[in-house]
């Protein structure tokens, strides 16, 4: 009972400085920033769209393309090794691997992976 | 007791420093205000947030009273502002800008006065703690708040539905780099925005750093030419000071280029030049030299391109121009005069190389779009886009 009062004092009082350091004393800091300083600087001019902007990654479909394959070539090295002593389960097993892996290149064919320019 | 005198020594060794500004110059007072990097004792920056005064150089006018607001509010507390060569209505406007005579009030200085006296004795007493903090123009809350509507809060429906603090979201558009597209951002530049001619605004649509669209929405604001330029249309003026006020616009316009490309210290040789009282051709020879040599032009070089000539090659030819200048202007006797000017393209150089502001501005939403944001600052400064008042005329 007594480790229980103890410990909701001690909770009470954490959360409490965690409070007083993040609602107090950010009120009170004299280097707050405020409103207008929050802005980006344009000399003036103001932003007409929000800042949370998606960027494309240019280089996602090369790494689609590099992981496909990589991937492949990592499972097949052992696979060619096992693969005389298992049979047809070793060959059903790898089909299905990459079967799931071609829907990868499937959707970056269509994203354009392969028109090098 | 051992904080006040900690924040005193403070004070006194941030005092000893270089006063940092930021300038937001006004009608004529560009190059003025450009030449106060050449002050050892102070330090341009070009961001507000680095800064601790705000100095309004000349006539702002009202209209752009809100952006200089919204600059003003940017600079970090403790801040002053100045304001030099403000005229009668910068007197009236004065109070706007600071809420009352209260101690925060601006500092003026009048136009045919020296700032810099006035402006480290605001510095300094700012850092000493012995001059207030001028408070906020604009109010401290959001300036479009939260509503807290819609699933995330963004107040609206779905995921991009809403604007959130007011401003919608960014939506993907063509792009013109290379067809990926991106989130077009778009946004206000100006006018007081170092790597553009004050005054002017531009609002950009920006996908990346690749600019997709440009339209001026303010023209710079005036600044006169030499009177010299002025003259030199309407009578026959001594050919050496026509030559050495042609050196000096071009030294001019290369050390704003080597700014805006980030080689500051070139910059200043350059502006330095342009300011001495006497241009000395060796000295112009050497810091030719020092740009060809310093690779700033090999990094100028194919950026900024403007019909085939990158900016490079502008700032190499300005110089040689200048050099040229400066060797006619030795020849000339003393009392040699050039005969009127049909107009400023029948000066010569750099008058007769590229268009006029008013062309020039024009051609921005053509020119600009498809280049990356530095180029396109790059070619800005390299342009002429800031009018001489009174049309063709270069008034004094």
């Amino acid at each position: 009972m007594l480790a229980l009062v103890t410990l909701s004092v001690l909770f009470l009082f954490v959360a409490s400085v965690g409070v007083l350091l993040q609602v107090v004393l950010d009120r009170l800091d004299p280097r707050r920033l405020t409103e207008p300083q929050k802005t980006p600087f344009l000399g003036g001019g103001e932003p007409a769209t929000h800042a949370w902007s998606r960027y494309h990654v240019r280089y996602y479909s090369m790494t689609l393309l590099f992981i496909a394959f990589e991937m492949e070539m990592m499972f097949m090295y052992p696979w060619a090794v096992v693969y005389v002593a298992e049979g047809m389960k070793a060959l059903v097993e790898m089909g299905m691997f990459l079967a799931i892996l071609s829907v990868g290149i499937v959707y970056g064919w269509r994203e354009g992976i392969f028109r090098w320019q | 007791m051992a904080v006040s005198a900690l924040r005193r020594a403070a004070g006194r060794f941030a005092a000893a420093g270089p006063i940092q500004l930021f300038a937001a110059p006004g009608p004529r007072f560009r190059d003025r205000s450009e030449d106060l990097t050449l002050r050892p004792e102070l330090r341009l920056t070009s961001s507000p947030r680095h800064a601790s005064i705000l100095l309004v150089a000349g006539p702002v006018p009202a209209e752009c009273e809100k952006a200089l607001a919204r600059v003003h509010d940017e600079l970090p507390r403790p801040r002053v502002t100045v304001r030099w060569g403000g005229g009668e209505r910068v007197e009236r406007s004065g109070p706007r800008l600071s809420r009352g005579d209260s101690p925060g009030a601006p500092v003026v200085v009048p136009e045919g006065e020296d700032p810099v006296p006035a402006l480290l004795e605001a510095g300094r007493r700012l850092v000493r703690g012995e001059r207030p903090s001028e408070p906020e123009l604009l109010p401290d809350e959001p300036p479009w708040p939260w509503r807290g509507q819609g699933p995330y809060g963004q107040g609206g429906e779905g995921m991009m539905g809403g604007r959130p603090y007011g401003r919608p979201l960014a939506m993907t558009a063509e792009d013109l780099r290379d067809g990926l597209a991106l989130d077009r951002l778009e946004l206000a530049l100006g006018p007081f925005f170092p790597p553009l001619p004050p005054g002017l605004v531009l609002q950009v649509a920006l996908q990346g750093d690749v600019i997709q669209d440009v339209d001026v929405a303010r023209a710079p604001f005036v600044q006169p030419l030499p009177d010299v330029f002025g003259r030199a249309l309407r009578e026959a003026v001594p050919a050496e000071a026509l030559e050495t006020a042609r050196v000096r616009l071009l030294l001019r316009r290369a050390a704003r280029v080597l700014r805006a490309a980030g080689a500051g210290a070139l910059a200043d040789r350059g502006l330095g030049l342009a300011v001495a009282p006497a241009t000395d051709p060796a000295a112009v020879g050497r810091f030719r030299a020092l740009v060809r040599r310093g690779g700033s032009l090999r990094a100028l070089r194919g950026s900024g391109s403007r019909s085939g000539v990158d900016v490079g090659t502008r700032v190499e030819g300005w110089l040689e121009q200048a050099e040229r200048a400066l060797a006619r202007a030795r020849r000339t006797g003393p009392d040699e005069r050039t005969g009127p000017a049909a107009d400023l393209r029948a000066l010569g150089p750099p008058f007769d190389g590229d268009a006029e502001p008013a062309e020039a501005l024009e051609g921005l939403g053509d020119t600009l779009p498809g280049l990356e944001w530095g180029e396109a600052a790059l070619l800005v400064a390299g342009l002429r886009l800031a009018p001489y008042g009174g049309g063709e005329e270069a008034r004094p």
